[in-house]
């Protein structure tokens, strides 16, 4: 008789050789399936090209693109060939091809998922939505900021960037900087997709709106307590950091009132931001006295500062500029250096002094931006 | 019976109660990491990947490349480096002390002057000598200092980056742009995130082109193999099972990210051990929890980096010495994690988990073969159970090693013939059968080293960063 | 002139690239479509082309270094760059290097078609 340690050996051998050459199996038909999955879809995706390309010029109308290339099986086929030309269409082209994806109950398919599916397939279903600027299912995707799940939240917010509709934007910036996270990069980047329309919403929250915010305005004070003991959770500055960097993204020139405004009152940390701001919208607001940011005690206001100089050509500025040729820190007296170049011969002057003075700081870094923009020093 | 019979007896009931155990949660981290990996597909499925390429938000980042005596491939390193698309970013390469023509080279290559950058005494390193900027390429940086080891030249990249980011890339390591974007997405979708890192896969024998692999193709090289399915198994399920569960303790050197003000207020790569990753990774998640502040050290399975392993026998056992050193000395600087249940599953879990099967590891498995050998000349144990004992262990190792390469299959698929896979499944097989044996003698004598040779306490390594490189010259 | 205009595009979506050439050749031109930025310089220095449409966003070489190579060579060529919004920068600086108008991501392929006849028209 067989040892009874033995026999349970034998066992646990038998079924672990069964279960290896199962996985075995599964890999080597794993392949089989997927590339076989893969050449259809190659295939399916040629066919429906074809028929797309013909409906979008008008060769072919839309019930009849719709019955070739429906595919009740295969939505999520249907998504991926769709999907990208959905990211880069706009205007009539995109108009038709959600008339299309409509027909093909792609969008219906996918609102019940959102409604109905499991975490990840809601998820999958707002970006569906969001990039086919789906008005109808705002309630159910605002419905999802609320939920424990980031990716759902994540994913809801997207979706309601992308479909547009500007009352939204609050409520998703909030449940963004407060539901998850996210950092304000992260936040900032899905609120990028609301576009410019949001724009003036913004302007109106920086001027004080701030009950367009539901919720931060009457915690503010609680909100300002908390920030000290937990650095971590939201302060409604935030909100303003993120809205002027947006302001500045989408260029949004009307806004620089309020910027000004904001600026002659702000923390160090929004003064950068408006400073950024007004460095991509390309201007800065009339009468601004960028002065008092070039003598800034934080480094990153005189480096952003010196920055923004170009875009006023203020020279009486300049001797300011001078002065942090010789700052301690490198990046300030590296951008002084170049916005006295820009200042033309004047700036160039003051660079080609500097380099032979006897200020090592202001020598080095003025020699620098010379050689580097290709200024022969004479001995 | 004698004492030393009872002795015997004991001590192997300890051995198979340790191999049930350590297989046990081998297996528990196949399926964390099953599921782990099928969360990470939903999350990229449902996330705007074409919004984060391009976005105009993003955390300004330094690569640091640490080199030393890299004359004949740093331009090329470098140009690798230059090819990734990233909104901002730049490029430190730290000369350290090199013997040979490094930074002439690089000096010819990329128009390189002097300049007056200012750096940071954030972390103490060696003597910087020098900081150049490419006049051609204004975001590669090159430090020139005086010889301190890896570390030290990593500090020193450090000091001189002021990005709120920095990556540590090997310089024989390469990387595309998605994946650098995909990694360090996680830093933008939460700032709990002090250090992320991906997976490292061998490119000996594949195509590269212009600093991108082109083409994978399964080395034909015998040594190459076996470390082609240990990495599959350490990443797939090893590093995406503790990552799930929060408790990730090694991020790899050859590519990993980190936010740089937790590295600063853990005080920067330590220059008493080698390995210094591994070391780093535990350091930070200590003083993060220290000061009170949410930390999480995460790894994702997608961003892949290419790098070069060790091709034969000789630098293959010196590196593997190497690690298990670097392991040891990493466990035993970060002690007060082991059981600590502040550290959450890190101090709870992974800690004891390395302590226990990865330091300890060699030393059982290497007196459990000579004790069972032992023991069945003694009497003690019958023949039939040994054979049918490491015949079911035999399996499980192949068992282990099978779910990884399922896992590779539905997850990458990145070897693009069937029988490439077939051919790993056989050397699955022959790994349990003799390099098992052999890695767990070499990671013995790493353990020995570690133990009894007298450590580098701040004393200057003068080798080659680069792995194939540092291997050779161990053996002149 | 009877001889169909040849336009280069240079598109890595491959759906995107169909989707313009369609519509190009619908306007009566003939095209080679490329899907990165090698191809895209090897079409444009070798071929006879007679106008470019350029994506930025391309693997091996960018749509930037692509103008960068072409220009010194063929400074009447004319190309329409296409980019993302976000990456304005980059727009601005295929219009500093020679390009002659641009477009960015959400677009309408027809006003690409337009740009493209204006330069070619005023050529």
């Amino acid at each position: 008789m067989i040892d009874p340690y033995l026999r349970i050996l034998l066992y646990i051998i038998f079924a672990l050789a069964v279960i290896i050459i199962l996985l075995l199996l599964v890999i080597i038909t794993n392949r089989y399936l997927v590339s076989a999955n893969q050449a259809k879809f190659r295939a399916k995706k040629e066919e429906w090209e074809e028929y797309y390309l013909n409906y979008l010029s008008g060769d072919l109308d839309l019930e009849k693109a719709a019955e070739s290339i429906k595919d009740e099986k295969r939505y999520y086929w249907l998504w991926k060939f769709f999907g990208p030309y959905l990211d880069v269409l706009d205007g009539s082209d995109f108009d038709k091809t959600k008339a299309l994806c409509r027909e093909i109950s792609l969008i219906g398919h996918y609102r019940q998922k959102l409604q109905h599916g499991t975490i990840s397939e809601k998820a999958t279903a707002a970006r569906v939505l969001g990039a086919l600027r789906c008005k109808e299912s705002i309630a159910v995707m605002i419905s999802l900021l609320d939920s424990k799940h980031q990716l759902l939240v994540q994913a809801a917010a997207l979706g309601l960037a992308k479909s547009g509709d500007r009352m939204t934007f609050f409520p998703v910036a909030r449940a963004l900087l407060d539901n998850t996270f996210f950092t304000y990069e992260g936040a900032t980047e899905i609120l990028a997709a609301y576009g410019k329309s949001a724009a003036p919403l913004m302007v109106r929250f920086l001027e004080g709106e701030t009950e367009l915010l539901p919720g931060v305005a009457e915690n503010e004070n609680s909100k300002s307590q908390k920030k000290e003991s937990d650095p971590k959770k939201v302060d409604p500055s935030a909100y303003s950091s993120v809205m002027i960097d947006l302001l500045g993204f989408f260029k949004y020139r009307e806004a620089l009132p309020t910027l000004h405004h904001l600026i002659k009152e702000a923390d160090p940390e929004t003064i950068v931001h408006i400073l950024k701001a007004f460095l991509s919208i390309g201007e800065v607001p009339v009468n601004f006295d960028l002065k008092p940011y070039l003598e800034h005690r934080y480094w990153v206001v005189r480096n952003f500062s010196a920055r923004v100089w170009k875009l006023t050509g203020d020279q009486r500025a300049i001797p300011l500029l001078k002065k942090l040729l010789g700052d301690r820190n490198w990046w300030v007296r590296f951008n002084a250096a170049e916005a006295l170049y820009e200042n033309g011969q004047p700036g160039m002057e003051i660079l080609r002094m500097k380099a032979k003075g006897s200020e090592e700081d202001a020598a080095a870094i003025s020699s620098y931006v010379l050689s580097r923009r290709g200024v022969e020093l004479q001995a | 019976m004698s004492t030393w019979a009872i002795i015997l007896i004991f001590y192997n009931i300890f051995v198979i109660f340790y191999f049930i155990s350590i297989n046990s949660f081998y297996l528990l981290l196949v399926f964390l990491s099953y599921f782990g990996l099928r969360s990470q597909r939903s999350v990229e499925r449902a996330t705007d990947r074409y919004q984060t390429f391009h976005s105009a938000f993003y955390k300004p980042l330094a690569i640091i490349i640490p080199a030393y005596n890299e004359e004949a491939t740093i331009v090329d390193t470098a140009y690798s480096a230059l090819a990734l698309k990233y909104p901002e970013y730049e490029i430190i390469i730290v000369n350290d002390g090199s013997r040979d023509d490094t930074l002439a080279v690089l000096e010819k290559g990329f128009n390189l002057k002097k300049y007056a950058r200012d750096y940071s005494n954030d972390i103490p390193c060696e003597t910087i000598c020098g900081i150049y900027s490419s006049k051609d390429y204004p975001n590669l940086v090159i430090v020139d200092k005086e010889n301190g080891g890896k570390s030290d030249a990593l500090n020193a990249g450090i000091n001189v980056s002021q990005f709120p980011l920095f990556c540590n890339i090997d310089s024989d390591s390469l990387i595309d742009a998605d994946s650098l974007l995909k990694t360090i997405d996680l830093f933008a979708r939460d700032w709990r995130t002090v250090a992320a890192g991906g997976t490292i896969r061998a490119a000996n024998q594949c195509r590269i082109e212009d600093g991108k692999v082109t083409k994978i193709n399964l080395s034909p090289k015998f040594w190459v193999r076996f470390q082609i399915v240990e990495y599959l198994r350490a990443f797939l399920f090893g590093r995406s099972g503790w990552s799930s569960i929060g408790g990730l303790m090694i991020l790899s050197g050859a590519f990993s990210i980190y936010r740089r003000k937790a590295v600063v207020q853990a005080g920067g790569y330590s220059l008493n051990t080698v390995g210094e990753d591994m070391e780093l990774v535990l350091r930070v998640q200590r003083v993060m929890k220290k000061i009170n502040r949410e930390y999480k050290v995460v790894f994702l399975a997608d961003p892949v980096c290419w790098t070069q392993v060790p091709e034969n026998y000789r630098s293959l056992k010196t590196q593997r010495r190497r690690w298990q050193r670097g392991l040891s000395e990493s466990l035993f600087g970060n002690f007060e994690m082991f059981l600590n249940p502040q550290y959450g599953s890190t101090g709870m879990v992974s800690f004891p988990f390395f302590f226990f099967y990865e330091f300890l590891g060699p030393v059982i498995e290497i007196t459990g073969y000579l004790v069972f050998i032992f023991s069945v000349f003694a009497g003690i144990l019958n023949p039939p159970f040994v054979i049918l004992f490491l015949g079911a262990a035999v399996l499980l190792g192949i068992l282990l090693s099978t779910s990884a390469l399922l896992m590779e299959e539905i997850y990458y698929r990145s070897y693009p013939r069937l029988r490439d896979i077939l051919v790993l499944f056989g050397y699955a097989i022959l790994e349990n059968l003799f390099y098992r044996q052999i890695h767990a003698w070499w990671r013995f004598r790493g353990l020995l080293d570690f133990l009894f040779t007298k450590r580098s306490w701040g004393t200057v390594e003068r080798k080659s960063f680069s792995e194939k490189k540092q291997a050779a010259e161990q053996e002149s | 002139m009877t001889e169909k205009q040849v336009i280069l595009v240079a598109e890595d979506d491959p759906g995107l690239n169909r989707l313009i050439s369609f519509k190009l050749q619908k306007e009566g031109y003939q095209v080679i479509s490329v899907f990165d930025g090698k191809e895209a310089l090897n079409a444009a220095l070798n071929e006879n082309i007679s106008a470019i449409t350029l994506d930025i966003m391309m693997p091996f070489l960018d749509g930037i270094q692509v103008l960068k190579r072409v220009r010194p060579v063929k400074p009447d060529l004319p190309v329409v760059v296409l980019s993302v919004k976000s990456r304005e920068n980059d727009l601005y600086q295929a219009l500093e290097l020679g390009a002659n108008a641009y477009m960015t991501k959400p677009f309408q392929p027809e006003q690409l078609v337009e740009k493209l006849k204006q330069v070619l028209g005023s050529n």
